[in-house]
């Protein structure tokens, strides 16, 4: 693909070759159009010259070849570049002088002579003649003895009258024969000397002004395509500096002025789209809040439901709790005053069964008491009262009351210098007996137990991880419900106690749990009482 | 007879004694100088530069004005239309003992050669067509045109076109371009919207006339050698007559060659009008030479065979005085 400006240079440069061709040739042809015409002139002044000559009509008369010696010298006197290839001059009867240069091979009875100057009427003739292989320019007169004054032979028209013409006799007739050796060494040399540099002026100089013009016109074309690819690319900072008063510099204004509107355009785009990402962003953020909100909202309401529920099943607790205790008090004191006074009289000893009842009975009477205990203790829970308490003598007092099966691996990490942190130690060690028990719970097969104590920013976490079978997905969300419970002989009051009194010491319980993996349970509390 | 004072008496006396001084002088002189006086005849030559009809009514006016005047023309010259005879015969007249005391020239031959061999006595030319191309003018030449003035012919070309305005004219400038720039004033001044085309040899009369043919009302031709000549005269005259043009010229031989109408002078009476200058110059030594004037009598040629073909009436024409009618 050829650019513009190879285009133009290539269509420009065949166009002037083309015209300097041309420019040679006219000038060849004109210069030799004047050359024959000089030639010509030259060829009818010499021969008119002859012709008019006294001494040549002497000579005619006489038919004295020597009468034309001094004529013809003088003419050729007049041949100042030897042209003059023959002289013949001849009367009515014969040739009285034959003259050639010696440069011309051609014989003198192969010019052919002129036939019909017996005829007044036929003035001067010139033609071109060619004879063994040389061309000649022939010019050829009759001399006539006397000629009427052309003036008086208008007068005599105007007149009215046939003017009294005297007899023209013909006397003879004169030809002389121009040779055009000279005319073309003539032509030859301007052509060297001029034709030719001046075609090749031409030639050169046209491309030359070629390439000026090429470099006028197109480089402000390539300037402004290297521009424009650059405003593509998008630097529309860019501008074209072209100040000429033509249609490129009309072109550049105008291209310039589309590059500002452009910019202008995209500087309001590159703004409307900053507002529109900060509206984004605003969104996003105003989004999250909304998010954060509801899920606060969320939270809220199942800490509301929940302490509904709870208000409830506390209320609820607290009747049956009230209503039983008693009762099962009673069942147990009763129960008390039997086995004694079956030990007394042995009769424990002998009937296996009736002691086997009365150890279920006594054994459920506990459980019992003890299920309505922890409902009685659900629907008083008191108030913190808080103390700084070590939370590393808080969790080992916590193990201690509990039965460690042998199966179960514990790992104490507790990490040094933990503050003392302002808690009601009995409820705390409560949540935690509750959570440890859990755990030992969840892996009745066997598995790590893994309490962690360490400071997280303004909180001490309190991790309680097993390896046990985990909590379903399911469930995860209800199992810090009151009376929610996955064991076969819980109440479902343990973590909803735990949850409580943690919530009452402005803390939080994570819930970190994999089905088949385990469960790890994390206490929040607040260093510092708030 | 009235009573006169003695003042008056003395004054009538005066006047009557002067008169008688002056006759008394008068018939001294003439006792004395009339044997030069009345004896003397002047000797005219005549030169015409070739026997054409035309020259020969000039100097046969000529002629007839002389007689009576002792004027005797001693001699008539033909120089044949040819240059070197001419100046060979004028040199003899000059080489004469008997020196003669005016030349009368008559054509442009006889007036070129005579105006150069004779520088001290009076020359008197006429017949030479536009005079003003050749340097006639000097001292001791007195000539008389043998053209009409432009107004004049402008004159009979408005009564012969009427309301038409166009007329034509084809000149060489080399010879009558003088007679072209003259005539635009004139033609400008009468409302005449002259067409003018140059030509420079006879060969483009042909083609001049085609290009004008069309745009003119009237063909106005000039004496310019370089458009009439025998062969464009054919053109010319078959031309206008096929576009039923009127043609208006200064040559009865062109009427006669089939233009419609030609003012030009009166041969003979231009003879008449020589003689007198002769006369007067004869008479007056002291005056060498009277100038160069225009012919006095003119006369108008018509065809009335062009008018007929081309459908123009000349009845008006012919009341003029001096009106030829051809054929």
């Amino acid at each position: 693909m050829f650019s513009l400006r190879t285009k133009l240079i290539l269509f420009m440069s065949m166009l002037t070759i083309f015209i300097g061709i041309l420019s040679c040739l006219f000038f060849l042809i004109h210069s030799k159009s004047q050359q024959e015409e000089a030639l010509k002139k030259l060829g009818t002044s010499l021969v008119m010259q002859l012709a008019q000559d006294s001494e040549v009509k002497h000579a005619m008369n006489y038919a004295q070849s020597a009468f034309l010696d001094a004529p013809i010298k003088r003419v050729q006197t007049l041949d100042m570049e030897e042209e003059i290839g023959y002289c013949r001059i001849s009367n009515i009867k014969s040739v009285i002088i034959e003259e050639k240069a010696p440069w011309i091979n051609v014989q003198m009875k192969k010019i052919p002579t002129r036939h019909d100057y017996q005829n007044p009427d036929v003035q001067l003739t010139h033609r071109k003649i060619t004879s063994s292989g040389e061309t000649f320019y022939d010019f050829s007169i009759p001399v006539v003895e006397k000629q009427t004054f052309s003036e008086e032979a208008f007068a005599a028209q105007l007149l009215g009258e046939i003017p009294v013409k005297a007899e023209q006799k013909i006397l003879g007739f004169v030809q002389i024969g121009l040779s055009p050796h000279k005319l073309n060494e003539r032509i030859h040399r301007s052509i060297l000397r001029s034709i030719i540099p001046m075609g090749v002026c031409i030639v050169f100089g046209g491309i030359g002004i070629t390439l000026f013009l090429t470099k006028y016109f197109v480089s402000p074309v390539r300037h402004m395509a290297s521009i424009t690819l650059d405003i593509a690319r998008g630097n529309l900072a860019r501008s074209v500096n072209i100040r000429s008063r033509d249609e490129i510099g009309q072109l550049s204004t105008n291209f310039n002025q589309m590059t500002k509107a452009l910019k202008a355009s995209y500087d309001e785009k590159e703004k409307i789209m900053a507002q529109l990402r900060e509206n984004v962003n605003n969104l996003s953020n105003a989004n999250k809040e909304l998010v954060k909100i509801n899920e606060q909202l969320n939270e809220a309401q199942e800490r509301l439901v929940r302490s509904e529920k709870l208000a409830v099943v506390g209320k609820l607790a607290s009747g049956v709790g009230h209503e039983l205790r008693n009762p099962l008090g009673a069942i147990r004191n009763a129960l008390f005053v039997i086995k004694k006074k079956a030990v007394n009289h042995s009769i424990l000893n002998d009937d296996q069964k009736i002691n086997q009842l009365v150890e279920i009975i006594e054994k459920e009477t506990d459980r019992s008491i003890k299920i309505v205990n922890d409902l009685l203790g659900f629907s008083r829970t008191a108030k913190p009262a808080v103390s700084p308490t070590n939370i590393r003598s808080l969790i080992e007092s916590s193990l201690s009351r509990l039965k460690m099966p042998e199966i179960i691996n514990k790992v104490i990490q507790v990490e040094d210098s933990l503050p003392l942190i302002p808690v009601d130690a009995n409820q705390i060690e409560q949540v935690l007996i509750n959570l440890i028990q859990n755990a030992l719970d969840a892996m009745p097969n066997g598995g790590w137990l893994t309490i962690l104590a360490q400071r997280e920013d303004k909180f001490l976490a309190i991790t309680i991880t097993d390896t046990g079978c985990g909590i379903p997905d399911t469930v995860k969300n209800k199992i810090f419900d009151p009376l929610f419970t996955t064991k076969p002989k819980g109440i479902g009051l343990g973590l909803a106690i735990s949850l409580n009194v943690i919530q009452r010491h402005e803390g939080f319980i994570d819930l970190k749990s994999k089905e088949g993996e385990g469960t790890s349970f994390t206490v929040k509390l607040p260093i510092t009482k708030t | 007879m009235p009573f006169l004072n003695a003042k008056e008496i003395m004054i009538e006396k005066y006047l009557h004694q002067r008169n008688i001084q002056i006759f008394t002088a008068l018939w001294f002189i003439l006792v004395i100088f009339s044997p030069q006086i009345f004896a003397k005849e002047n000797m005219i030559v005549i030169v015409q530069s070739q026997q054409i009809a035309a020259y020969n009514e000039a100097i046969k006016g000529f002629e007839e004005g002389c007689k009576g005047k002792s004027i005797s023309i001693n001699s008539i010259y033909n120089l044949n239309g040819d240059a070197d005879e001419g100046k060979r015969i004028i040199q003899n007249i000059k080489g004469d003992k008997h020196k003669p005391d005016l030349v009368l020239a008559v054509g442009i031959l006889a007036a070129t050669l005579v105006k150069e061999q004779f520088t001290d006595i009076p020359i008197i030319f006429c017949m030479v067509i536009n005079h003003k191309r050749f340097n006639l003018e000097g001292a001791n030449i007195t000539g008389i045109s043998s053209e009409v003035s432009v107004e004049d012919q402008f004159a009979i070309l408005k009564e012969l076109l009427g309301a038409r305005k166009n007329v034509g004219v084809i000149y060489d400038p080399m010879k009558t371009g003088k007679i072209i720039s003259e005539a635009g004033v004139v033609a400008k001044r009468l409302e005449f919207n002259l067409i003018k085309t140059k030509i420079t040899s006879e060969n483009e009369v042909a083609s001049a006339l085609k290009n004008m043919i069309d745009k003119i009302d009237a063909l106005w031709m000039i004496p310019d050698s370089t458009v009439i000549t025998k062969n464009s005269l054919n053109v010319i005259s078959k031309t206008i007559l096929e576009h039923r043009l009127p043609t208006f010229c200064t040559s009865d031989a062109i009427v006669k060659a089939g233009a419609l109408v030609s003012v030009s002078p009166d041969y003979t009476y231009t003879g008449l009008q020589a003689a007198r200058m002769a006369q007067t110059l004869l008479n007056d030594p002291s005056t060498t030479s009277l100038g160069i004037t225009q012919p006095d009598k003119l006369k108008l040629t018509l065809n009335t065979q062009t008018a007929e073909i081309i459908g123009m009436n000349l009845t008006s024409f012919q009341s003029h005085p001096d009106v030829v009618l051809y054929p």
